[in-house]
């Protein structure tokens, strides 16, 4: 074997994207193994900012064996799998739905977050959110109903773009838009009555 | 306030993967995928071995991960004698195997959890299925060795391919330099094109020719901030010299050679900043060439 037909010497060092990484676990499983090593940690930070650090450490690892068993159905052109993994990471968290949602109220509550609690017992670090908007926006957050919690949460927690969104939980770009402008609404109104609430103060 | 602005700091402090979640579920993965696989096959015997013990060889960098200095404080002159040394040992040409045999490496791994002996046989040309074979605390186990991958780099490379690597080691590390782990490595876990190199070096001098061997010894000799460590143990408990290099992502990993013949024992990793505290260290027991899968070759 040559050289060039190792493609050592003559072809310029180019990233390999996600989609030809899983392209060629189809045929080399363990390649797959690079997919989590790129994408575990993100997946991860998603899935502990919804529903604590217990529940990711779980379910981060359980999105890439869903994602491993589908990977034939991924479609190899896309280059980048954040939105795919995402995806599955937010169907997946559906089930931890209550844990959440008690989440965003107890913070709202009494300004305690109980997942930094929960999780880091041994640090008793209180992660206590000082600032009115923050609690505000949890208690908002409870209000949503799951499917624009979703949406909203992919677009301000991971940065994915609409397009993105809609490849991840496979539905319409313009229901994309419709959830994240009834989410951003919902937001803007409970944070409103809370300035003017503590402005009355 | 922007509304979005507000819940974009919203648990903007949430803890980073721990890097034991992490090691676990890489290896769930990889217990997926052997298990998925149609036909049983392996992923090579170290990456399997060093992701059961938690060690993490290829994740995104973790952020906070600081690059301790050496341990020892070792001379960089002195490490860089041992590693010519061993290339000078390591070049004596041996007999070639032919092209429809085996190469055969034994090795003993030890880590928090126990020791497993695992050995490999691997087609000389690559045209035939490998044989794995492992033994100890994680199980019995025996299937054939995942095929060479090209487009995977040259951790699967069969003898054939790596005697056709260059024998300058400059040449030679630019090879290494441009190989998909090392490339992957540097990409997404934000550690030196050195750093890569090293790790790769420790997955081809077992298989390798003594040519490319010698060359692999050279190329890691040059590498900077490499560290000479006087006394070293290996799985075996046999006693030599090592010279280590620090990985953000693992530790210092630690090359063992024996004091007087310049052997290549085997490898250890200790945990960052500790002279002590190794978190895996293997053995090399036995190489040669085999007729057939399965079939040990005579010492």
């Amino acid at each position: 074997m040559t050289a060039a037909a190792h493609g050592w010497m003559d072809e310029p060092v180019t990233a390999v994207s996600d989609g030809a990484v899983i392209e060629a676990s189809l045929t080399h499983a363990e390649r797959f193994a690079e997919v989590y090593d790129r994408h575990a940690e993100a997946i991860h930070r998603y899935l502990a900012r919804r529903a604590g650090t217990t529940v990711a450490d779980d379910l981060s690892s359980e999105t890439f064996l869903v994602a491993f068993r589908l990977r034939r159905r991924y479609d190899v052109t896309r280059a980048d799998a954040r939105p795919w993994l995402y995806g599955i990471a937010t169907n997946l968290l559906r089930r931890h739905r209550r844990t959440e949602s008690a989440g965003y109220r107890a913070l709202a509550r009494t300004g305690v977050d109980p997942l930094a609690g929960l999780d880091h017992a041994e640090e008793v670090v209180l992660r206590v959110t000082a600032e009115v908007e923050g609690r505000a926006v949890a208690a908002a957050l409870a209000r949503l109903t799951a499917k624009e919690r979703d949406v909203l949460l992919l677009f301000t927690w991971t940065g994915l773009s609409y397009e993105q969104i809609a490849e991840g939980l496979d539905i319409p770009v313009g229901t994309v838009r419709s959830r994240l402008n009834r989410a951003r609404e919902r937001l803007r109104r409970v944070l409103d009555e809370t300035v003017t609430k503590s402005g009355e103060r | 306030m922007d509304e979005f602005d507000v819940l974009t700091q919203l648990r903007q402090d949430t803890p980073a993967m721990s890097a034991r979640a992490r090691a676990q579920g890489r290896l769930r993965l990889l217990g997926e995928i052997e298990g998925r696989r149609r036909e049983s096959r392996w992923l090579p015997a170290r990456r399997t071995m060093l992701a059961a013990a938690g060690v993490v060889i290829l994740t995104v960098a973790i952020l906070g991960y600081q690059v301790v200095g050496s341990p020892d404080g070792g001379s960089t002159a002195e490490a860089s004698t041992v590693l010519q040394a061993a290339a000078a040992v390591a070049g004596v040409p041996a007999a070639v195997p032919r092209a429809e045999q085996f190469t055969y490496v034994e090795v003993v791994h030890v880590t928090s959890g126990g020791r497993q002996r695992v050995q490999e046989w691997r087609s000389v040309d690559g045209s035939r299925p490998g044989l794995i074979r492992s033994s100890g605390f994680l199980g019995s186990t025996s299937g054939a060795i995942a095929p060479y991958d090209p487009a995977a780099g040259l951790r699967t490379a069969p003898y054939a391919v790596l005697a056709k690597l260059p024998t300058d080691p400059a040449a030679l590390a630019r090879v290494l330099g441009e190989d998909p782990y090392v490339q992957d490595s540097v990409r997404y876990n934000n550690v030196s094109r050195d750093v890569g190199i090293w790790s790769l070096v420790r997955e081809l001098v077992e298989t390798a020719p003594p040519a490319q061997k010698a060359a692999l010894f050279q190329a890691a000799s040059t590498i900077k901030g490499i560290t000479y460590v006087p006394t070293a143990t290996d799985a075996a408990g046999r006693t030599g010299e090592a010279v280590g290099l620090d990985d953000p992502r693992l530790g210092n990993v630690q090359f063992l050679f024996d004091r007087d013949t310049h052997a290549f024992l085997g490898e250890r990793i200790l945990n960052h900043g500790s002279t002590t505290s190794i978190q895996f260290n293997d053995a090399i027991q036995q190489t040669g060439v085999a007729d057939t899968a399965g079939s040990v070759p005579r010492r």
